[in-house]
């Protein structure tokens, strides 16, 4: 591989690692639900970026037909919710207590037990992680390969798969038509 | 590529999320925490697949079956929650839904909320 | 028959699985039927399925042996594990049959019942992460399905189902990050590849084991994180608590066993601070349990607080284990030993209780009142299965040696005394409650509530069952102490234990 296709993909693997975790962080702290799922988005999207970067990029299509499902219901709940939820019987009598004091407590005491167990982590693998080997050969995973795998080895899942989506249209049907 | 990098980074969105796990009040943002913790093990095993294994498809093949199982189950509690609560329970899950909850009535005594 | 062996041969293990999903099947082509004569057929035909799957589970271990390949691991544990799951998705098609056969989804529902045991035997005996993994994945998928099917016409259900629900989510997304730690330590992907692999004393390996004992813990409402779990099984019907009681929680049992092996392997060398880690946690468990049964007239929470009490001795188990008072062989028969019991006692129980609470419309412990005078057949029953309960007092039998005089008291050392002191308490506190129980039965009843509890001949056939089973490994344990042998069963129930 040329020096400068390395170096594409470096800035490109960067370059998404740090678009993943700054939608991420803006996701987790965004007051408003429909800028969160936005940026909850825009983070699988830069996991899409790392696959390709990862040289895996069948997989971002594969499974994102689900996830877009997933995501499509998420958003159609938040939409529904603000659309519906305003009017006047559905307010809330008084507000929400929300002191200083408890949300101080509520953003430290998660921060202090992942920041204890995260000092605990990086001093318990940093020896480990330096002395791994990095293999520098590249391989590029194709869809033919991944479905050989599938029919072959893993035929299994596969029909467990399959028989999950046959089975959850019986689920649908029951919570679909209300019983008489 | 910095392999130690990406694995500090994969550790730290895995703590990210359950940071968000314990701090959302709603349920958005439990899961927006879940999908952190998510990304950092799809990233781990498309990174050490990579890096370490001579591209091994095992790691493809689990991301994928993994992935579609994890987000049909959540998509399936979704759209439970958009088809069948009404709207007051939705509101709640909105507003004020948090996962790990300590109320007296779960250790002793009647439970008539 | 050449011709059926030689499938079989090539299908092995999943005979039971392709028994259960041809009634699957079958099914299919009624699933939108309401007539009864429908119903009652597809109900003869997944009672059939189940046993002949629990038949044939037995029967190809025995005329096939153990299989290990890639994917799959089919053992002594592994016929076991299945045939406690099958058993246990009889019981819940009883329910099934009993509660919801008048309603227009029952055979969409049982469709349900029998792909969730398919799943749950999969998971089981899965060696692959990737098929046990997904195989969870779609269990908790089926069980949530379940639940919300079994619910549909209970609004305040709703809100809990979802609650509970979204913590196995997060049990599998834990599980899924440390699978990826496993596969990044050693390039492990499947259990049987763990301990026989020189890098599990890797660091990857030992966050994904942490990983691993948090998403378990969570997966099981242990306390102090019961709300949905109580929540739910107060609002839900009976056969949506007997599919969370009997299916869902045992599959965890299993998942729980599969990762056993190598939670040994870490806590064997492990410190003092695991030790008391794992003491804390059963103490809150088994300590809470009984409190909160005590504390609540309500049957259902009584019955879901017990409930916890006895996931609290697998907790037990790992403690005496780490503190070193029994072997991992015994840990791992102990554990068995009390998923029996979970399920050959609680089974009986709460089909009496939930037949109460249905023919009376009272969840209240007063409903069961005057239970023993005008049911005394049942009463009698009720009162052994308890008193199998009071097995759970053998657990002092590991320290004997040290007040025999075979080994010096002071060497049972802080932990062994506080291990001690923990299951006396507990043991007492469990039998208190099962004495505020069977108190009940014989008290006088509530006006007109002894008129309503009449229950069919079949509970009686059904309860005997439960009950003969218990008397037979009681006198069987008798017999082995006391030496006698009289060549009805090769298998030692006490060797394996202490």
């Amino acid at each position: 591989m040329s020096f400068e296709s390395q170096l594409t993909i470096i800035i490109i693997h960067y370059t998404a690692l740090f678009g993943l975790l700054a939608s991420a962080l803006l996701s987790l702290f965004m007051k408003n639900r429909r800028w969160k799922l936005i940026f909850m988005f825009l983070s699988f999207l830069f996991v899409g970026i790392l696959s390709f970067v990862y040289y895996s990029g069948v997989l971002f299509f594969i499974v994102g037909m689900i996830i877009i499902f997933f995501f499509l219901s998420l958003n159609l709940f938040v939409f529904q919710v603000r659309l519906f939820g305003n009017s006047d019987k559905f307010k809330r009598e008084g507000k929400l207590k929300n002191s200083a004091a408890g949300a101080i407590f509520n953003i430290l005491l998660p921060l202090l037990f992942c920041g204890i167990i995260g000092y605990l982590i990086y001093v318990y693998t940093s020896g480990f992680l330096q002395n791994i080997a990095v293999i520098e050969d590249i391989t590029i995973a194709g869809l033919s390969d991944i479905t050989g795998l599938f029919l072959t080895d893993y035929s299994l899942v596969l029909i467990l798969i399959i028989a999950l989506l046959v089975m959850s249209f019986f689920w649908f049907l029951i919570i679909g038509r209300d019983e008489k | 590529m910095n392999f130690q990098l990406i694995i500090y980074f994969n550790l730290l969105l895995f703590l990210l999320g359950i940071f968000g796990i314990f701090y959302s009040r709603n349920i958005i943002t439990m899961f927006v925490s879940y999908q952190f913790i998510i990304i950092s093990a799809i990233i781990n095993f498309l990174s050490f697949s990579n890096l370490l294994y001579m591209h091994s498809l095992w790691a493809e093949v689990f991301i994928i079956s993994g992935v579609i199982s994890i987000y049909f189950l959540m998509f399936c509690i979704v759209y439970y929650i958009y088809s069948k609560l009404n709207l007051l329970d939705k509101k709640v899950f909105y507003e004020n839904y948090r996962l790990f909850r300590i109320i007296t009535s779960d250790w002793w005594g009647e439970d008539n909320r | 028959m050449e011709f059926i062996f030689n499938i079989s041969e090539k299908i092995n293990p999943l005979q039971s699985i392709v028994v259960m999903a041809a009634a699957i099947l079958i099914s299919s082509f009624f699933g939108l039927s309401k007539k009864r004569s429908v119903k009652r057929f597809i109900i003869a035909v997944a009672a059939v399925s189940l046993l002949s799957a629990f038949y044939i589970n037995i029967h190809i271990f025995i005329h096939l042996g153990s299989l290990s390949n890639d994917l799959l691991a089919f053992g002594t544990l592994q016929v076991i594990e299945v045939g406690i799951i099958i058993f246990s998705a009889l019981n819940i098609l009883f329910f099934v049959s009993v509660y919801e056969v008048n309603r227009d989804h029952f055979i969409k529902i049982l469709i349900l019942l029998l792909f969730s045991a398919i799943c749950a035997v999969f998971t089981v005996i899965a060696d692959n992460f990737i098929l046990m993994f997904t195989g969870m994945t779609i269990f908790v998928l089926t069980a949530f399905q379940l639940v919300t099917g079994l619910n549909s016409d209970i609004s305040a259900s709703g809100n809990y189902a979802i609650r509970f629900f979204l913590r196995p989510v997060l049990t599998l997304i834990l599980l899924f990050f440390g699978f990826s730690l496993f596969y990044g330590a050693a390039g492990l992907e499947g259990f049987s590849q763990i301990l026989e692999n020189e890098s599990v004393s890797n660091p990857l390996v030992m966050i994904g084991l942490v990983v691993f004992g948090a998403a378990v813990y969570i997966y099981f409402f242990l306390f102090p994180f019961q709300n949905p779990y109580m929540g739910l099984l107060k609002r839900s019907n009976a056969s949506s608590n007997a599919v969370i009681w009997f299916l869902y929680f045992p599959v965890g049992f299993f998942v729980f066993f599969k990762f056993s092996e190598l939670f040994s392997f870490f806590i064997e060398k492990g410190s003092l601070y695991v030790s008391i880690i794992l003491i804390a946690l059963t103490f809150i468990c088994m300590f809470a349990g009984n409190l909160g049964a005590s504390k609540t007239a309500s049957v259902r929470r009584i019955i879901s607080f017990l409930f916890l009490y006895f996931i609290g001795i697998f907790l037990l188990n790992i403690s005496m284990f780490s503190a070193g008072i029994i072997s991992s062989l015994s840990m791992r028969w102990l554990n068995i030993a009390n998923v029996f019991l979970l399920t050959f006692s609680f089974i009986p129980v709460y089909v009496i209780f939930s037949r109460i609470e249905k023919l009376t419309g009272s969840d209240s412990i007063s409903a069961i009142r005057g239970l023993g005078r005008s049911n005394v057949y049942l009463s009698i029953n009720l009162i052994i299965i308890f008193l199998s309960w009071s097995v759970t007092a053998l657990y002092v039998l590991p320290f004997r040696k040290y007040f025999t005089g075979g080994v010096d008291i002071s060497a049972m050392g802080a932990i062994g005394m506080t291990l001690l002191a923990l299951i006396s308490v507990t043991f007492i506190f469990l039998m208190v409650n099962i004495f505020r129980v069977v108190t009940k039965f014989f008290k006088r009843p509530s006006e007109g509530t002894a008129e309503k509890i009449i229950f069919h001949k079949f509970y009686y056939v059904y309860i005997t069952f439960f009950t003969l089973a218990i008397l037979i490994v009681v006198v069987k344990c008798l017999m082995e102490i006391s030496g006698i042998d009289i060549g009805i069963m090769d298998f030692n129930i006490t060797g394996f234990v202490f």
